[in-house]
């Protein structure tokens, strides 16, 4: 048993090295924490025009559920801003996990790029010719330097494009929704419930048996559960711990498939 | 004899743990596999689209571009050549060399800003700048996925069930040589 566990935990021990090793390789390029939908990280906003910012994010994203995520970085380092733009999007995880449903309006002062990004879910309300149309109205005002309006702008035209062919969020009739989850609920918990049942009474029988038997079979029952149950987790740990590298973001974990648009002034 | 009975006990515990654990670790692989056969399908529907849309763009500006005959033989030749390959080896590799002559149509299409000027034109062509991201982010995505597949596959004790079960090593999707130097146009 022992061994059994130095062996398996030996193997899991070089394959997390070896996959640390491997995403080290891959993303050497580190993006900014996220200060909530809006971060400003060159500081071209004063105060107050960030709150604003993001309290409209924020009411965006109670309306409509979508997460429009704004960056202005103070550099993009070596990477293209189509790369960037993509890396942060999946960095942050913007949209809801399933439906996919963010947009990040990237602005990069020093490099005077720009890109808007869009969730795989939006792709069909925020087309790119839609995003290329934004970047082409909010360059006027990035040229003046003008952040505030252009970052505004680009806000509302990303919301107007994606509010408009959105279903609201009940869409469901309220009364049938709740019964469609009730039974839904009743229909996954059932075989749960069966299932234990079942298991109880194998357990109880088991132990019938082992105290008119003898002492092994018991014993071994129980040590032989705990140790698949322990190396099946271990398992699926190690391979959820490599998903979800950004668990700590408000964003809901979307992804972006490399949609949208981008612009230089 | 009550030996012999904790003896049996440790080796069925053993054995027990065992399969069990070489279930969970096959059944991880297999999902494994399938993410990088849904990945890499994901690729080749980014292809297709462009494939789809390459048609259009040049038919709008071809008529404006009339010296520039070459680069739409070879884009011509190109997406034909992937339409009709047989396997998906074949695919990848026309693949290499469609997006070569995309990259070069899209910098001869960068050199005539007075292109732009038609809204029908701009559109088709940041749609197709678009598809290029598209390709490049699903195929980036491709290599991520295949990479932590190859890595688990390979490292100890996986490899064992690996082996056992014939899981091979997926190939990376590599760039055509000399694509990642942006291709020059002289006018």
């Amino acid at each position: 048993m022992i061994r059994l566990h130095a062996f398996v935990g030996r193997g899991l021990a070089i394959m997390m090295i070896a996959s640390f090793a491997w995403t080290g390789s891959v993303s050497a390029q580190t993006y900014p924490a996220h200060e909530g939908y809006f971060t400003d990280q060159a500081g071209v906003l004063s105060a107050q025009e960030q709150q604003e910012i993001e309290d409209r994010l924020q009411t965006i994203e109670q309306e409509t559920t979508n997460e429009i995520g704004v960056a202005v970085v103070s550099s993009l380092g070596d990477q293209s801003v189509e790369e960037y733009a993509n890396g942060l999007f999946t960095f942050w995880g913007i949209g809801k996990k399933g439906k996919d449903n963010g947009v990040l309006l990237l602005v990069a002062p020093s490099e005077h790029k720009l890109r808007i990004e869009v969730g795989y879910g939006l792709e069909g309300d925020l087309t790119d010719n839609e995003s290329k149309q934004i970047i082409d109205e909010m360059t006027p005002f990035l040229k003046e330097e003008d952040y505030y309006q252009a970052l505004k702008l680009g806000v509302d035209r990303i919301d107007e494009a994606t509010r408009t062919e959105l279903a609201p969020p009940d869409a469901m009739p309220e009364p049938f929704g709740k019964i469609f989850f009730g039974f839904m609920i009743f229909m996954i918990t059932v075989p749960f419930l069966f299932m234990a049942l079942v298991a109880f009474f194998l357990i109880r029988a088991a132990r019938r048996g082992q105290l008119n038997g003898g002492q092994g079979t018991g014993g071994g029952y129980s040590s032989s559960s705990s140790s698949y149950g322990s190396s099946s987790s271990s398992s699926s740990s190690s391979s959820s711990s490599s998903s979800d590298s950004s668990s700590s973001s408000s964003f809901g974990g979307g992804s972006s498939g490399g949609g949208g648009a981008s612009g230089s002034w | 004899m009550r030996k012999l009975w904790i003896v049996l006990g440790i080796v069925g515990v053993l054995v027990i743990g065992g399969i069990g654990y070489g279930i969970s670790v096959g059944n991880n692989l297999v999902q494994m596999r399938e993410q990088t056969t849904q990945q890499w399908a994901q690729v080749e529907s980014q292809y297709q689209r462009r494939a789809d849309l390459i048609p259009n763009v040049v038919a709008s500006v071809q008529g404006q571009l009339k010296q520039e005959k070459e680069v739409f033989t070879s884009l011509a030749e190109a997406r034909s050549k992937y339409l009709a390959a047989p396997t998906p080896e074949a695919r990848v590799d026309a693949a290499a060399g469609f997006d070569q002559a995309t990259s070069k149509f899209l910098v001869v299409l960068e050199s005539y800003p007075a292109l732009r000027s038609s809204e029908t034109i701009q559109s088709l062509i940041t749609e197709l700048e678009g598809t290029e991201n598209r390709i490049s982010v699903e195929r980036k995505r491709y290599n991520d996925t295949v990479g932590s597949y190859n890595a688990r596959i390979q490292s100890f004790p996986t490899s064992i069930i690996a082996g056992m079960k014939g899981f091979i090593i997926k190939p990376y999707f590599t760039a055509a040589p000399g694509s990642d130097v942006a291709p020059k146009v002289t006018l």
